[in-house]
């Protein structure tokens, strides 16, 4: 038989080969037969002489004979296809109970799929909304506590003058904010101070007015801005002619340059203002040891990413050379943007993926065991069309065809699931992804969908048309409907009850894995109490970080400076005291877990370790703020109204920081050298748990006074649901400073909960795949199991008649059952110990390989498909013995 | 019977193409024949009930060569023409035997239901 395959292929091959020449070839034949027929018939030519009889059969082809010879080699699939799949699902509408659960299976599969894909095609195959986006590359430094650090503004200079290898490199501040006043109520609004070729590099342009230019600079020209759509709307009524105009960004007057187009995606929150920074402002001079700045560059055509990174490895480490101090191994990290984008993202979506993948294939097992068992129950019909001349090609193509039918009404089902699904998915994401991707079912996922479908009925649909269509039908029909497990079809049974057993293992492991890594970061300590703080932001009208002109002293606010910030806090902080139930108020430079700061620091007296300064996150805190946070003492004092601008510089620093730098020693006492002074340490507070990449960064905190900054966060303690308190601490701030907005209004756990809420999402999605395809396991191995029971119903009888008790039946049927999943849950078990090791950075203080879990769900599934063996066993002891007997 | 073969070409009397292959393999049983050769036969055996055109004849006859069931060469025919013979070959043989017997018993199982009732 192998010969004979091969033999003939080759002859397909052959003639695939030789089309021209075999089509020559078959001219020549046709002509050769009319010619003889002519000779035989002469006066007829090319028409037969009619016969009289009526009953005339002739063998034709409805094609005229001059078609025939070409549509010989070319497969008419499209039109022999139509005909199966109607013909399909004629024959499908004749068993609805098969039909309907195999179209919910495969839905339930299909449109888990798609659901997913939305995401993964929102986000990773979206990563980057504009233009090339291949090309966008994201470069940062290096630190030791965190591999992709943000850049200083003179590093930043420094490679836009000697990089040669970016088309554009640009700068982007991304965490700054202004207050605005004219056109409505005090609001603060976020903003980015970008580079002028910002927008030009991403191809976006305004709407309305011009983009910067070259012009802007020059620092004399940096007092422009261009606004966004949704502030033009808001605040400005759409007004056409408001380029031009000026808007009071925190004080001071801005020009607008332009509009820029709404629904950007430029970063969360998104920015309502742009505000040009260059390298000739004078802020970047002294910058070298700040890392604040974003890098985004554009390579140039050709240029590979790896070519940048060396290129951009030599100027930094020209850079490590010509300042030591400040810039040793800090490098420079190239990274493409898509990847940096989605970086955190993207492990978690992987793994969905491949959740529902595996559901996918579990629910086809299923459907190919469905399809097996009424295979079985077609095996008439397939020996009849056999006889009548069908090949073994034609039954396979007619079976695939009704697969192809069930997968894209099963397809269609799971994609309006999907449809109504997603918007919901999408809804519980946190807000900095829907910020900045889309997610929704769009064309591509229509298109996934539909090539899903084809290769789900492709997957159930091979293996049951090859069975059925089998050239040996003859036993087939001789023997009667019995089939003995030990069949091939049993064996492609069993085989698929062991593999979705071993699928649906893997999923729950992993699943398990999530849920106790959920559970442990939910309980971990995050070092202060999130529960009923209030947190505001206040931004007073000059901020923190240097604009080109506030330099210049004869620039600052006439309203504030910063000798007035220290009191007026005081004066707002009192007053938050005296609302009832605030029992601690504080002003920080971050809220609690959420720095993003970092600078160098060394210890004065010790010698510089050799990798330059060692970074450190830092803190500016009036003196309640460790009450007010819950953050615990260990050691020492923390600040107290004595520490004022004028005393002497002090310090306090976290346990890691002490760890690190005076291992074994008291740290009190001791001097840091940071922010250009020397400090000394004053007290030691615990450590808390940052938000982000950088979680045990060490931390050193000042007191505000002696480093007063305009925008700070307000800390509110109070004995009950702070949020109840925020209109009292709003009027007790305004009843100070009545035209001082306060924004983003929270409490503490909401923003410390956000932070989970993205692991919360995809643990509970993992959970639901893993029960979903717990219950396509189970409801699989019962229905083979029920099946080949009801098969074996006349050996059961004869067993029982022979003597076999209640008790040996059922171990039977249980132990068939028992043995498929065993071995299925033996091969997951091994799959799992492979697959989860991917799984490692997702997990939080739970092994890869946690035996806990893994031996929960091996017992869950045993019991599972002990379970499902249990009732068809049931049922084939209820068998009367005489009956069974019969039956054949 | 139901034409389930060649559906969408449902005209009385076309007779299926499962049977022209065997009927075509049927006259190559004796001897290789050209392809006019196997038409011929079929009308002669058949006394003319059964007509087979070049339109279905040659697909059938190159369909059976690609299954591997019949050979083809080309000769010389009786009247110094350039023509291409087929012979069965010996899978062919068997193919036809099984062929034969189902259709053996198809057929008297159908002349059973004819006749009673």
């Amino acid at each position: 038989m192998p010969l004979g395959w091969l033999q003939a292929n080759w002859l397909r091959v052959k003639a695939r080969l030789n089309k021209r020449r075999l089509e020559r070839d078959l001219e020549d034949e046709i002509a050769f037969h009319r010619a003889m027929r002519e000779e035989k018939y002469p006066e007829a030519g090319m028409i037969r002489p009619k016969r009289a009889s009526a009953a005339h059969s002739r063998f034709d082809s409805q094609t005229s004979t001059k078609e025939a010879p070409g549509s010989m080699w070319t497969l008419r699939l499209l039109e022999t296809l139509w005909q199966d799949l109607r013909y399909g699902a004629r024959v499908l509408g004749k068993s609805p109970g098969f039909t309907a659960v195999a179209i919910i299976t495969l839905a339930l599969g299909i449109g888990a799929n798609s659901a997913v894909f939305s995401v993964v095609n929102g986000i990773l195959l979206n990563a980057v909304p504009f233009k090339d986006a291949g090309r966008l590359v994201s470069i940062t430094e290096m630190e030791p506590f965190l591999a992709d650090a943000p850049v200083s503004p003179e590093d930043f200079c420094d490679w836009k003058a000697q990089g040669d290898l970016f088309e554009r490199i640009v700068a982007t501040e991304e965490w700054r904010s202004f207050s605005v006043t004219g056109g409505g109520p005090p609001e603060q609004i976020p903003a980015h101070a970008v580079s002028t070729d910002y927008f030009q590099m991403l191809g976006v342009a305004p709407i309305l007015g011009r983009d910067f230019s070259p012009q802007e600079d020059e620092p004399s020209n940096q007092h422009t801005a261009l606004i966004s759509y949704g502030l033009w709307q808001r605040r400005f009524g759409g007004d056409r002619g408001i380029v031009g105009q000026a808007i009071n960004l925190s004080g001071e007057s801005y020009s607008i340059l332009g509009v820029m187009p709404g629904g950007l995606k430029v970063g969360y929150p998104e920015p309502a203002v742009w505000v040009p920074i260059s390298c000739q402002s004078a802020f970047v001079a002294g910058s070298r040891g700040s890392h604040y700045i974003g890098v985004l560059a554009r390579l140039k055509p050709g240029v590979t990413v790896a070519r940048a990174q060396a290129e951009m490895d030599t100027i930094a480490q020209r850079l490590e050379e010509q300042y030591p101090d400040s810039n040793d191994r800090l490098g420079a990290h190239v990274i493409p943007l898509s990847l940096a984008a989605t970086r955190e993202i993207r492990p978690g979506l992987l793994l969905l993926l491949s959740a529902v993948g595996f559901v996918l294939l579990i629910a086809c097992a299923n459907v190919a065991n469905l399809q097996l068992v009424r295979a079985s129950a077609r095996l008439r019909e397939m020996a009849v069309r056999a006889a009548i001349g069908a090949t073994r090609g034609r039954l396979v193509r007619q079976l695939l065809a009704e697969g192809l039918v069930l997968a894209f009404a099963g397809g269609a089902l799971g994609l309006l699931l999907a449809y109504l699904a997603v918007p919901a998915l999408a809804g519980s994401l946190p807000a900095s992804v829907t910020g900045t991707w889309n997610v929704a079912v769009d064309g591509r996922v229509v298109a996934f969908t539909l090539a899903l479908s084809v290769a789900t009925a492709v997957l159930f649909g091979i293996a049951p048309a090859f069975q059925s269509s089998r050239p040996n039908l003859n036993e087939a029909l001789a023997s009667s409907q019995r089939y003995s497990a030990g069949s091939s079809q049993g064996r492609l049974r069993s085989l698929l009850v062991v593999a979705e057993t071993a699928l649906a293992l893997v999923l729950l492991v992993a699943a398990g894995l999530m849920f106790r890594s959920f559970l442990l970061l939910q309980r971990d300590d995050p070092g202060f109490n999130p529960n009923n703080v209030l947190t505001m932001g206040v931004s007073l009208p000059e901020a923190k970080y240097p604009t080109a002109s506030s330099f210049k002293p004869e620039v600052y606010s006439a309203w504030l400076n910063t000798e007035r910030m220290t009191p007026f806090f005081n004066q707002v902080l009192k007053a938050i005291q005296a609302v009832p139930g605030v029992t601690a108020a504080a002003a920080s430079s971050q809220l609690p877990g959420q720095n993003g700061n970092s600078t160098g620091v060394a210890v004065v007296g010790q010698p510089a370790p050799s990798g330059g300064r060692p970074l450190v996150g830092n803190y500016f805190v009036t003196p309640s703020y460790f009450q007010a946070a819950e953050i615990p003492l260990v050691d020492g004092r923390v600040f107290a109204e004595t520490d004022q601008a004028k005393g002497p510089p002090v310090a306090v620093i976290d346990r890691r920081l002490a760890e690190q730098f005076f291992p074994g020693q008291n740290p009190l006492g001791h001097r840091v050298n940071i922010f250009g002074a020397d400090r000394e340490i004053i007290g030691v507070v615990g450590n808390v748990k940052e938000h982000g990449f950088n979680e045990n960064m060490p931390e050193i905190y000042f007191p505000y006074a002696q480093a007063p900054n305009g925008s700070v966060s307000l800390v509110v303690r109070g004995v009950v649901d702070p949020a109840s308190l925020a209109s009292s601490v709003t009027s007790a701030i305004q009843g100070i400073d009545s035209d001082q907005p306060v924004h983003d209004i929270r409490t503490l756990k909401e923003i410390y909960e956000e932070g989970l809420l993205s692991t919360r999402l995809s643990t509970t999605l993992l959970v639901a795949f893993a029960i979903l395809a717990l219950v396509l396991a189970g409801v699989g191995t019962y229905g083979v199991v029920s099946y080949s029971a009801s098969q074996r119903t006349h050996e059961i009888g004869i067993r029982m008649a022979m003597g076999a008790s209640r008790g040996d039946v059922m171990g039977l049927v249980v132990g068939q059952g028992a043995r498929l999943a065993i071995i299925g849950i033996g091969v997951g078990l091994v799959m799992a110990f492979v697959f989860t090791r991917w799984m490692a950075s997702l997990l939080f203080q739970v092994s890869p390989k946690d035996p806990w879990t893994f031996a929960a769900v091996a017992i869950l599934l045993t019991v599972v498909a002990l379970l499902a063996c249990y009732f068809p066993a049931r049922r084939a002891t209820s068998v009367d013995p005489m009956s069974s007997l019969r039956c054949e | 019977m139901v034409d389930k073969e060649n559906r969408g070409r449902g005209k009385d009397g076309e007779l299926l193409q499962g049977t022209l292959d065997m009927l075509v393999m049927r006259a190559l049983v004796r001897g290789p024949m050209h392809g006019y050769g196997v038409a011929e036969w079929i009308e002669q055996t058949s006394e003319d009930v059964l007509r087979v055109e070049e339109g279905a004849l040659y697909p059938a006859l190159h369909r059976l060569e690609l299954r591997g069931l019949l050979a083809a060469k080309w000769g010389m025919s009786e009247n110094n023409r350039r023509a291409k013979y087929y012979s069965l070959t010996p899978r062919g043989h068997k193919h036809l035997a099984a062929q034969t017997e189902r259709w053996d018993r198809v057929a008297t199982a159908i002349a059973r239901c004819l006749q009673t009732g």
